[in-house]
C-alpha cells in the first residue's frame, strides 16, 4: 500500500468518525423519524 | 421508518457479516435474494407481499410470451397492452381507489353520492407499490420495444424486483444495468467500494436524523403558531426545502451505499438540485431516477415535442400531473405537479423569446435564476405538504408584512 492511498484510507476513516458522531450527538427526534417517501 | 429501525441494523449487521463468508458467486447471489425475501416479508407482511409476488408472476410470464411474438404484430401490441394493464390496475386499485370514488361521490351528490361514498374503503397498500409498478411497466415497455431481452432466470427477475436497498423507495432501476452486473452470480465487493458505500450510508443517516429530522421539528414548532406573516412563512418553505431534500437525498444515499457494500451499483437519485438555473434543469436534478422514467415512460409516448407548442405544453402539463399524483393519493399532489408543469411550460417559452436568450447572456442572470427556482420550488412544496385550503391560508399569510 503506497502513501497516498493510506492517506486517502485516513480520510475517510476520519470523515466517517465524524459523520458517526454528528449522528450521535445531533440526531432530531428518533422516536418520531420517518422517511417521507415511505409508505406515501 | 425501514432503515432507521433495530430490525433493520441487526439484519444488516448479520447479512453483511454472512455476506464476506460466502464461498462462491452463485451462493452469494442466492443469499442476497432470500435476505431480501426476508427483509421485503418482514416489512410487508403476507398482505403487502401477496399482491407483489402475483403482479411480479404474470409480468415475468406476459414478458416471455411477448419476447416470443412476431415484432410488430398486433398481437404482441394486444399482450404488451394487457401485461400493462396488470401492474397499472394494481396501482389504481391498492392507491387510488378511495380518493377515486370519494372525489366522484362528491361530484354527483344526493343519495347516489353518499351511497358511493361507502364504498370508498381504502384497501391495506402493499409497501412500495408505486415503485414495483414503475419498475414493472418500465421492464415491459423495454422488452417491447426490444431494448432488452426479457429475463428467463425468475431468480434474476426475483433480484430485480425485491432487492432490499431499493425495494421501498427506490432509486428506480432499470432491469439491464442492474442485471448486468450478476451475468455469474455476486462477486465479493471491492473494498474500495464497500468502503465507500458505508460512508455513503452514514451521510445518509447524516441528512436524515440530523438535518432532516432538526428541520421537521422546527416545521412543527411553525405549524402550530397561528400568527404567521411573510417572514415565518417564508422560514417555513425553506425549512420544507431542506427537509424533503435531507430526507429523500438521504435515503437516496443510504440506500445507493447499501447497494455499493454488497457490490452492486444502484442509479444516482440526486445532484444538487438547489443550484438549478431554472425548473427544467431542476427536473435534471431531483429525484433523478423518477424525472428520466416520466420522461421516457409518458412524456416521449404522448407525444413529447413532437407535436407543436401546444401539444408539447399539454404534454408536459399532464405528465406533470401523473407525476405529482403518484407521490401521494390526494389532489394536492396533482395540483403539485401541475404547477410545475405550468413552470416547464412557462420556463420553454422564456427561453425561445429574444428576451430570455439576452438575460441568459447576462452572467449576473445566474445568481438570479438560481434565487427565483428556488423560490418557485420552496412554495411548491406547500402544495406537496399541505392540503389546499392550508396553502390559501398560507399564501394569504405570504402578504402579511408585520
Amino acid at each position: 500500500m503506497n502513501k497516498n492511498e493510506l492517506l486517502k484510507g485516513i480520510s475517510l476513516g476520519v470523515v466517517l468518525f465524524i459523520l458517526f458522531l454528528a449522528i450521535l450527538l445531533f440526531s432530531g427526534d428518533l422516536s418520531a423519524s420517518k422517511f417521507i417517501y415511505v409508505d406515501f | 421508518m425501514i432503515f432507521n429501525t433495530c430490525w433493520f441494523f441487526y439484519f444488516f449487521i448479520i447479512f453483511y457479516a454472512l455476506l464476506w463468508l460466502m464461498p462462491s458467486a452463485k451462493i452469494r447471489f442466492f443469499f442476497v435474494l432470500a435476505s431480501s425475501a426476508v427483509f421485503h416479508y418482514h416489512f410487508a407482511g403476507p398482505a403487502g407481499v401477496t399482491p407483489i409476488i402475483i403482479m411480479a408472476i404474470i409480468t415475468f410470464f406476459m414478458a416471455q410470451w411477448m419476447d416470443s411474438l412476431p415484432s410488430d404484430s398486433s398481437a404482441k401490441k394486444q399482450v404488451f397492452t394487457l401485461a400493462l394493464l396488470v401492474p397499472v390496475f394494481g396501482l389504481i386499485f391498492y392507491k387510488y381507489r378511495a380518493l377515486l370514488i370519494s372525489s366522484t361521490a362528491s361530484a354527483i351528490g344526493g343519495d347516489m353520492g353518499k351511497t358511493l361514498t361507502e364504498y370508498a374503503i381504502q384497501p391495506a397498500m402493499p409497501l412500495a407499490i408505486s415503485f414495483f409498478t414503475f419498475e414493472f411497466v418500465h421492464y415491459l415497455t423495454d422488452v417491447y420495444h426490444g431494448k432488452g431481452k426479457p429475463v428467463r432466470n425468475p431468480f434474476k427477475f426475483g433480484i430485480f424486483c425485491i432487492f432490499f436497498p431499493s425495494i421501498v423507495s427506490g432509486p428506480i432501476k432499470r432491469f439491464q444495468p442492474f442485471l448486468a452486473q450478476m451475468e455469474n452470480g455476486l462477486e465479493r465487493p471491492r473494498l474500495t467500494l464497500a468502503a465507500l458505500g458505508l460512508a455513503q450510508v452514514l451521510l445518509g443517516f447524516f441528512k436524515k436524523l440530523v438535518i432532516a429530522d432538526n428541520a421537521t421539528i422546527l416545521i412543527h414548532l411553525l405549524e402550530k403558531r397561528t400568527d404567521l406573516s411573510f417572514g415565518p412563512v417564508c422560514l417555513l418553505m425553506s425549512l420544507l426545502s431542506i427537509r424533503i431534500l435531507f430526507d429523500f437525498s438521504g435515503y437516496s444515499d443510504i440506500a445507493i451505499g447499501l447497494g455499493k457494500m454488497i457490490g452492486l451499483e444502484l442509479p444516482v437519485n440526486f445532484n444538487f438540485p438547489y443550484i438549478a438555473r431554472n425548473i427544467t434543469d431542476f427536473w435534471q436534478r431531483w429525484h433523478m431516477s423518477l424525472s428520466s422514467w416520466i420522461r421516457e415512460y409518458i412524456y416521449i409516448p404522448m407525444g413529447g415535442n413532437r407535436h407543436g407548442h401546444g401539444r408539447k405544453f399539454l404534454n408536459l402539463t399532464v405528465t406533470m400531473f401523473v407525476c405529482g399524483l403518484w407521490h401521494g393519493a390526494s389532489w394536492h399532489f396533482g395540483i403539485w405537479g401541475i404547477y410545475h408543469g405550468l413552470g416547464l411550460t412557462l420556463h420553454n417559452t422564456w427561453e425561445k423569446t429574444s428576451l430570455g436568450s439576452r438575460w441568459a447572456d447576462w452572467s449576473p442572470s445566474r445568481w438570479v435564476d438560481i434565487a427565483l427556482t428556488n423560490v418557485f420550488v420552496a412554495y411548491g412544496w406547500l402544495l406537496f405538504f399541505y392540503p389546499m385550503d392550508e396553502v390559501f391560508k398560507l399564501t394569504q399569510n405570504l402578504f402579511k408584512f408585520i
